[in-house]
């Protein structure tokens, strides 16, 4: 497993404060990384000081062995030598350019008819041939979105870096464009980095997961395991969801799709699943009640025999972790706690009701290009 | 109307208003770019004519450009001739005149531009060279025009700059408004004031040119 990213860095920002993080990130395995935070905790500072855009004051920054900034000896490199393509939120395109000279802009180099090629090809890939004469004012929110994604892509840069891409969208753009963002970035084979607040984007588009807090990089890991294991009651917080865990839909009726998640089954209220679709079952620990007895059976919900694994006390709750059959978290009170005498080893019956199963449709990480 | 004098205030401007595009966006763009402590310092040089009284300015530059001067000398080892009531050094002294008007305008549409499209070239491989003429440059075409003109007009109008460097002289260095004051102390009312309204329309035109173009400033680009 190589790291092809290796980021140790601290940056001072010119109104006071720091933002520190240390992240190595292996994008051959898990091609799309999230940076995940409350709004101010330094993500886009992050990923200018990949762009280059801004200097660290200390630390180094690796990528693919090729050292783009090093504070011991002096090495700085310029955003115009990083091949790095960065989505601003905003977009940023070019006003007096039309989509096709924007998409062309960072084409430079090339001779004009492989430069007419690739603008022809960025334009079939997000169909934008009817809009290549316009200018961006004159383009909806999505479209500049796609724009801004077909400039970035044009260069073939090395790595993506997405600064909340869907942010500046409104609402229902932003489910349509959420949904599909995920199989362009896997379909262009970059890696990509991408700053969000957003715990839904994260889930949606992600397979690695950094947690910033306050300037500082709590945890970064697997998705599902940032969830689970939260390094912190703070990381917890800012998740707040416990469980995730990759399913397959299996079966789906009436507005109920049954999961399957490694052999247990769970079922969930979904809206238009497909059996066969694969995604992430996400549930809050609040929602996971515990009992000895096996519980009666009531209508849509979830009953699983589990395992405890861990018992972390975790202010005035207790943070439960069970097996059955996938990892699951429950929080309880501490009262519950001493009731159901939860202590590792002993097995206990968990419920959900189904509603409380949140299933978020991700597409796999190996694509057929 | 003293039309060899309104056509040498023609060609001054004209001269001046090309120099000061070449020589001033330079200097607009590291106005409004760099980060240098004592960027302040050089501003204020640059805005020191606004206030500066003519003559004051019009008597450095002529003891700049004088024979005993290392400028002077140097020029007339080239040249042959003298700066000092020449059209060449009224040139050099009207390019000084006129340089806040110049600059000011186009530093500051320069810095107006959004720093996210400057960044967004250089992250597409765009060197700053290239992104100044790629991007800054058009997209700050108003403070550009409003340069050109207010130098152009500014250097129309000037007069105690144009008197202790070029004299008074008929072809060379007597420019119109240089001709309205020697028709006044003539006498010559009508003549003054064919020259004087001549200006007055001119640089009203070229004021309202400018305005204007404020007004609707940046509509061509304007993202919503």
């Amino acid at each position: 497993m190589a790291n092809e990213l290796s980021f140790d860095a601290r940056i001072e920002l010119p109104g006071g404060g720091t933002i520190e993080a240390a992240f190595d990130w292996d994008a051959a395995s898990a091609p799309i990384a999230v940076l995940f935070g409350p709004s101010g905790a330094g993500k886009t500072t992050i990923l200018r000081a990949l762009a280059g855009l801004e200097r660290p004051a200390a630390g180094r920054i690796v990528w693919r062995g090729r050292p783009w900034f090093n504070a011991t000896d002096g090495v700085w490199l310029a955003p115009q030598r990083r091949r790095v393509g960065l989505l601003f939120q905003d977009y940023a395109l070019f006003p007096h350019l039309s989509v096709a000279d924007n998409i062309g802009y960072g084409l430079a180099g090339l001779d004009r008819p492989e430069r007419r090629k690739r603008v022809a090809e960025q334009l079939a890939l997000f169909g934008l041939e009817a809009l290549a004469d316009r200018k961006p004012r004159r383009l909806s929110g999505g479209e500049r979105q796609r724009v801004a994604l077909a400039r970035t892509l044009a260069p073939r840069p090395e790595l993506l870096l997405l600064d909340e891409p869907l942010s500046a969208l409104d609402a229902p753009t932003r489910e349509t464009l959420r949904a599909e963002l995920r199989s362009r970035l896997l379909a262009a084979g970059i890696p990509a980095l991408v700053v969000t607040h957003d715990r839904n984007e994260a889930l949606l588009l992600g397979d690695r997961m950094g947690v910033l807090i306050d300037g500082r990089l709590r945890q970064m890991g697997p998705i599902a395991e940032v969830f689970g294991r939260p390094a912190g009651a703070d990381v917890a917080k800012a998740v707040g969801v416990e469980t995730v865990v990759p399913v397959r839909v299996v079966g789906c009726e009436a507005g109920l799709a049954t999961l399957d998640a490694g052999g247990a089954s769970i079922m969930a209220v979904v809206d238009g699943a497909v059996e066969g679709q694969r995604g992430l079952a996400c549930i809050r620990g609040e929602d996971v009640s515990l009992s000895i007895e096996p519980p009666q059976r009531d209508s849509p919900r979830n009953h699983l025999r589990c395992t405890v694994v861990e018992v972390q006390p975790e202010g005035p709750l207790v943070r439960v972790r069970l097996d059955g059959g996938f990892p699951l978290t429950a929080l309880v009170t501490r009262p519950s706690r001493e009731e159901l005498a939860l202590e590792p080893g002993r097995v206990v019956w968990s419920a959900i009701k189904a509603p409380a199963v949140h299933f978020v449709p991700h597409v796999a990480t190996k694509v057929v290009r | 109307m003293d039309w060899q004098a309104i056509g040498l205030s023609l060609r001054l401007a004209a001269w001046t208003t090309v120099a000061l595009a070449l020589l001033g966006a330079p200097l607009a763009a590291w106005i409004a770019f760099s980060r240098r402590r004592w960027k302040f310092l050089v501003e204020a040089v640059v805005a020191l004519p606004i206030v500066l009284p003519p003559t004051v300015l019009g008597f450095y530059v002529l003891l700049a450009l004088g024979p005993r001067s290392p400028v002077g000398r140097l020029y007339e080892s080239v040249s042959g001739g003298l700066l000092p009531f020449s059209f060449e050094g009224l040139l050099v002294a009207s390019i000084l005149y006129s340089l806040p008007f110049a600059v000011q305008p186009m530093a500051a549409s320069f810095a107006a531009v959004d720093r996210s499209l400057i960044e967004a070239s250089w992250c597409l491989g765009a060197s700053r060279l290239r992104t100044f003429q790629r991007v800054v440059l058009p997209l700050s075409w108003p403070g550009l025009v409003t340069g050109a003109t207010l130098s152009f007009a500014h250097t129309m109008g000037e007069f105690g700059v144009v008197l202790m460097v070029g004299g008074n002289i008929p072809g060379r260095t007597r420019t119109a408004s240089i001709s309205i004051y020697d028709e006044v102390q003539a006498l010559d009312y009508a003549a003054a004031g064919e020259t004087a309204a001549f200006l007055l329309v001119l640089s009203f035109a070229a004021l309202s040119l400018t305005y204007g173009l404020h007004r609707r400033a940046w509509s061509p680009w304007r993202m919503s």
